[in-house]
């Protein structure tokens, strides 16, 4: 009995870590290039600059902004949980936006390798990945 | 009586835009290389069939209204081109073709030069947007909003109706827009003039006021004043004659629950051209669906021997085939109780229906 015990717990285990491994899989950072003279980012400010009410960094450099394909479930993530705006939503907000001149879409630069290269060639820029793909390429200016 | 923006019909700004466009964008040799990257092009378009019970033409001519047989007029394209100069300079534009008379008509929505000024403050010139009513400027994007076209019997530009809000003005605005966290509130002041076939709005004024929480509550308000200047000879009585309007706003987009309502007072120093007109629009977005009921009312020279007095309820739906496409489906119940409103000619029947099926697309 006790000998199954030992071999039924592990399984649990794994099973309960590779679930607690799909979410961490699926939390966004907020990243830009490693020269952008800012070290972190509120959660507002975040919102603020990815939905162009503000355009600028606090030290006064101006944001390039740039978004994930249309569908990935990075994107989706980021859309809801820190913009607060479901796909359709946030695809209206652009409409409204842009076809009135008043603001641009972010750059959309594909996925987390595509995102994260052109994050590290571009100076002050402010994009998003999963946090598993973080790596020393970038700066990391938020994590929920 | 029409009176439509004179640009509708000419291509000159576009030709113009499109020059200045090529200009900026291979002002260098560097430049020229990397404008794919640089330029950003989004578009829009909506297919649209409405008609009408009554042999009168509504909202228009027989060659732009809505009419007994059914047409696709109002379908429209837009393309959007933003270039940014440097940090602080671009230039945007929208070009749109429309279906008029049997014909696709192509000319500049809107094309500006925009400066930021602070991070906050920018200042735009050229031929902006014209900012009276919640959603004019976007009003040819369907997507943007829950109907066919937005309430007719506010947003109409036909000379017979509200007189509240036009296309587009030629001349520059500044605008201030603060944001803290979840609220934003912003000011937009705008000055120039307004061309139409018959007459044109010149020394015009105005402000607009906004208060956003989230995106999901907004409120407006706007004022503007201009003086008329008849073009045609066909107008000569409203010669010199001051041309104002308040308006008020609220748009609701909160959880489930979309909301519209917006007020506006027009006077035009003529008893028979003053009036006032308001709808207000509520639905319930059930997940791709989203069912509406909106009731609209416009009357104009109540004191004048000619009054006019027009309401339309409807009842629409709108169904969401993906984030970009959209179908709509909407019924109309007009109702004429003095004048001919915006029919083209008298009515013979105080009371007819409208149809309309569209479908829109952003891309």
């Amino acid at each position: 009995m006790l000998y199954k015990k030992q071999k039924i717990m592990p399984l649990f285990l794994g099973l309960f870590l590779l679930m607690l491994a799909q979410f961490t899989l699926a939390d966004v950072v907020v990243i830009t290039n490693k020269s952008t003279g800012v070290d972190a980012l509120t959660a507002a400010q975040v919102k603020s600059l990815f939905l162009q009410k503000e355009k600028s960094f606090s030290d006064g450099s101006s944001v390039v902004l740039a978004d994930q394909s249309n569908g990935s479930a990075v994107r989706d993530e980021f859309g809801n949980k820190i913009l607060g705006k479901s796909p359709k939503k946030l695809k209206r907000y652009w409409s409204k936006r842009v076809f009135a001149g008043k603001g641009v879409p972010p750059k959309v630069v594909g996925d987390d390798s595509a995102m994260k290269e052109w994050v590290a060639k571009t100076p002050n820029s402010l994009g998003y990945i999963s946090a598993d793909a973080l790596d020393d390429s970038v700066k990391v200016l938020f994590k929920p | 009586m029409k009176v439509r923006c004179k640009t509708s019909r000419k291509l000159k700004p576009a030709y113009f835009i499109s020059g200045l466009f090529a200009a900026s964008l291979c002002s260098s040799p560097a430049v020229a290389e990397n404008w794919a990257d640089r330029i950003n092009l989004t578009g829009f378009m909506s297919a649209k069939y409405q008609n009408i019970g009554d042999k009168n033409f509504f909202s228009g001519d027989k060659n732009t209204g809505i009419g007994k047989d059914g047409s696709f007029r109002g379908t429209m394209l837009g393309l959007n081109l933003t270039a940014p100069i440097d940090s602080r300079v671009s230039i945007a534009s929208q070009f749109l073709a429309t279906q008029e008379d049997d014909n696709y008509v192509a000319h500049l929505d809107w094309g500006f030069i925009a400066v930021d000024l602070t991070n906050t403050t920018k200042f735009r010139a050229g031929k902006l947007k014209f900012p009276t009513g919640i959603v004019n400027e976007y009003i040819s994007v369907g997507n943007a909003y829950p109907w066919i076209t937005p309430p007719m019997l506010f947003y109409s530009e036909e000379g017979n109706g509200p007189n509240v809000t036009r296309e587009a003005y030629t001349g520059a605005d500044a605008t201030w827009e603060y944001s803290n966290d979840e609220i934003s509130v912003g000011a937009d002041l705008f000055a120039g003039e307004i061309k139409l076939e018959e007459m044109n709005v010149r020394n015009m004024g105005g402000m607009k006021l906004y208060l956003d929480w989230n995106e999901e509550i907004a409120f407006q308000a706007s004022y503007y004043k201009g003086t008329m200047r008849n073009v045609s000879g066909h107008m000569a009585i409203m010669e010199g004659r001051a041309h104002s309007n308040y308006a008020l706003g609220m748009r609701i987009d909160w959880n489930n629950i979309i909301g519209y309502a917006e007020w506006s007072s027009t006077d035009m120093e003529t008893e028979k051209m003053n009036g006032n007109s308001w709808y207000t629009t509520w639905g319930y977005q059930i997940g791709d669906w989203l069912p509406h009921l909106t009731y609209q009312h416009f009357e104009k020279g109540k004191d004048s021997t000619t009054p006019q007095e027009q309401n339309m309820t409807s009842a629409g739906l709108r169904y969401d085939l993906s984030d970009t496409t959209d179908l709509k489906i909407e019924y109309s119940i007009i109702n004429t109780e003095k004048g001919q409103g915006l029919f083209e000619n008298p009515v013979l029947d105080d009371t007819t229906n409208r149809f309309g099926v569209a479908i829109d697309v952003v891309f």
